[in-house]
């Protein structure tokens, strides 16, 4: 999962925009980065800021932009090994673009949001998963035409890249990732390919055999729990796919129920309730129960909600209608209490962008690297 | 455990003293006491006197276990917890109390200016003080993120060596970032 071995041994800033000739050389520099401090040291202390701050940390000075894209760099910032979890997220204007931004809450920070690389061509109605580092944009429509394109943004590097194609094209497909793999079903018609895995470490997808009667169905949401994959449906009913003997089970009808921006914390399966109510689905009961101590006071304005899971706390961002068109973002920790009630407590909250009226959040995924 | 007493001189030859438990958290000082090299007093030619006093109090915070401060590390989760067969909520809620304490600590611990910073750096850097090292780079490292170039520049007396021409290019380049901000 959390490979932080380098599986690209170029220089990712070599692609980065440049007007200023660059010593490449990977030799130790001359001029001290931070001074008073040894350049190994202060090699550390850079290869910590997360990737998304280093094209503008290439504008410090000359030696920082030449170091910022040496291997030593790269080399130092795969060593680190600290696990660190971060928010991105992918805003759609309704019909004309996207853009990506990862979110760095911090109080001492005078923002939190940074630009993130776009994907070169971004289809409408792409499928996401993330396995550790990367990002998987899987299908959407190009040019009418259902597609079967994969883009992958190793969140390391700041970069997307082309990755190997699905067997078949799909829009608004469910995906999820189970034992380090990922799965994806419908938004296809029916096929031999309705649902697929990749395995990263073989780098190619494979057809999962897959009932008539679970393609007919149509699927809007995913949720992976207990190791298993959960497909939601809007009327027909979801079904549970284990991975482990390849079987297809029907999901609690209850399950079904609530789907929009559902993430799995602690096992327990998050849902906004579409009236300012966050419910949580906890598998072993087999039933929705309200998160309480999290209620909003003017659920009308709200237009879209997602969540996901960075790091064990719960991420809702919703975009909302007021004077302006702006999403907002709540860091929820989440606990049960001895009963089994569900608890919620606001870590902090606030509006963290402003967006054209015809905006939704098309992606809110949790990257660890 | 053993609580035999180390002697430490500084490089301007002030003499302090750590319990042999504590003075393990140094990877440098545990080789020189398991070397048996161990003659009175070790010299940190590299450290002063003001900084060694520093040091040695997270050495005694953090002697002898590093478990915790791996936790830490992690954002107070241990990964290896779900594959634990005998894994106790009990013992769980008592770590976590251990872990958030541990936090608070460092977090006080932490309350110093760049110079002390640069200087326990170092120090960690020469005693190898993994868990010390680790929590001065991330300090550092948070003094940079989220902070524009001039900031930065500023904040770490750095001189931007680019010439004029090239500093131009540089703010068009800027400008072509703060661009992926507007929403068109």
């Amino acid at each position: 999962m959390n490979d932080c071995s380098s599986s690209s041994s170029a220089s990712p800033f070599e692609s980065s925009p440049s007007a200023v000739a660059t010593d490449e050389s990977d030799s130790p520099h001359s001029s001290l980065l931070l001074p008073n401090l040894p350049d190994d040291i202060a090699l550390q202390c850079i290869a910590r800021v997360p990737p998304f701050y280093h094209n503008e940390l290439s504008l410090v000075s000359k030696s920082w932009l030449s170091m910022l894209r040496s291997t030593v760099f790269l080399s130092t910032c795969d060593r680190l090994n600290c696990s660190r979890h971060f928010l991105y997220f992918n805003v759609e204007i309704y019909g004309s673009s996207f853009k990506w931004f990862a979110l760095d809450h911090n109080p001492k920070n005078p923002r939190n949001l940074y630009p993130v690389p776009p994907i070169p061509s971004q289809p409408i109605g792409s499928t996401f998963a993330v396995l550790g580092p990367k990002i998987y944009a899987l299908g959407g429509l190009v040019n009418n035409t259902l597609s079967s394109a994969v883009w992958i943004f190793d969140s390391r590097f700041n970069r997307w890249e082309s990755g190997p194609k699905m067997h078949i094209g799909r829009k608004l497909a469910i995906a999820g990732v189970l034992n380090g793999k990922i799965y994806v079903m419908g938004g296809c018609g029916q096929s031999t390919n309705w649902a697929e895995v990749f395995d990263p470490v073989l780098g190619f997808w494979a057809p999962i055999p897959s009932p008539v009667e679970v393609t007919r169905r149509l699927f809007c949401a995913s949720a992976v729990m207990e190791e298993k994959f959960y497909a939601l449906a809007y009327y027909q009913g979801g079904v549970v796919f284990d991975p482990c003997d390849s079987s297809w089970r029907n999901a609690p009808t209850e399950l079904s129920l609530r789907w929009r921006g559902r993430v799995v914390v602690d096992g327990i399966l998050y849902c906004y309730d579409g009236f300012g109510k966050i419910k949580g689905f906890d598998l072993k009961e087999g039933k929705w129960k309200e998160l309480k101590g999290v209620q909003r006071d003017s659920p009308a304005f709200i237009v879209d909600v997602v969540m996901a899971n960075v790091g064990g706390r719960l991420f809702v961002l919703w975009v909302e209608n007021r004077n302006q068109t702006e999403i907002s973002c709540s860091e929820v920790e989440v606990s049960k209490d001895s009963n089994g009630g569900l608890w919620g407590s606001i870590v902090w909250s606030e509006v963290i962008l402003a967006v054209p009226v015809s905006s939704y959040i098309a992606a809110c995924l949790a990257v660890e690297f | 455990m053993s609580s035999t007493k180390i002697f430490l001189k500084s490089s301007d030859d002030k003499t302090f003293e750590i319990d042999e438990t504590a003075a393990r958290a140094s990877e440098t000082l545990k080789n020189i006491i398991d070397g048996g090299c161990l003659d009175g007093v070790i010299p940190l030619p590299n450290v002063s006197s003001n900084i060694l006093p520093k040091v040695i109090e997270y050495c005694k915070k953090h002697g002898g276990d590093n478990g915790s401060s791996k936790k830490i590390a992690n954002g107070g989760v241990d990964k290896d917890k779900e594959i634990l067969p005998d894994y106790d909520e009990e013992e769980d809620k008592r770590e976590k109390v251990r872990v958030d304490e541990l936090k608070k600590w460092e977090e006080e611990y932490m309350d110093f200016d760049q110079q002390v910073l640069y200087d326990l750096m170092l120090a960690a850097n020469y005693l190898h003080i993994k868990g010390l090292l680790d929590l001065t780079v991330e300090k550092a490292a948070s003094m940079i993120r989220g902070r524009t170039p001039d900031q930065i520049r500023e904040n770490f007396n750095i001189n931007s060596d680019f010439t004029p021409e090239e500093e131009e290019e540089m703010i068009l380049i800027e400008d072509e970032w703060d661009d992926e901000w507007a929403f068109d």
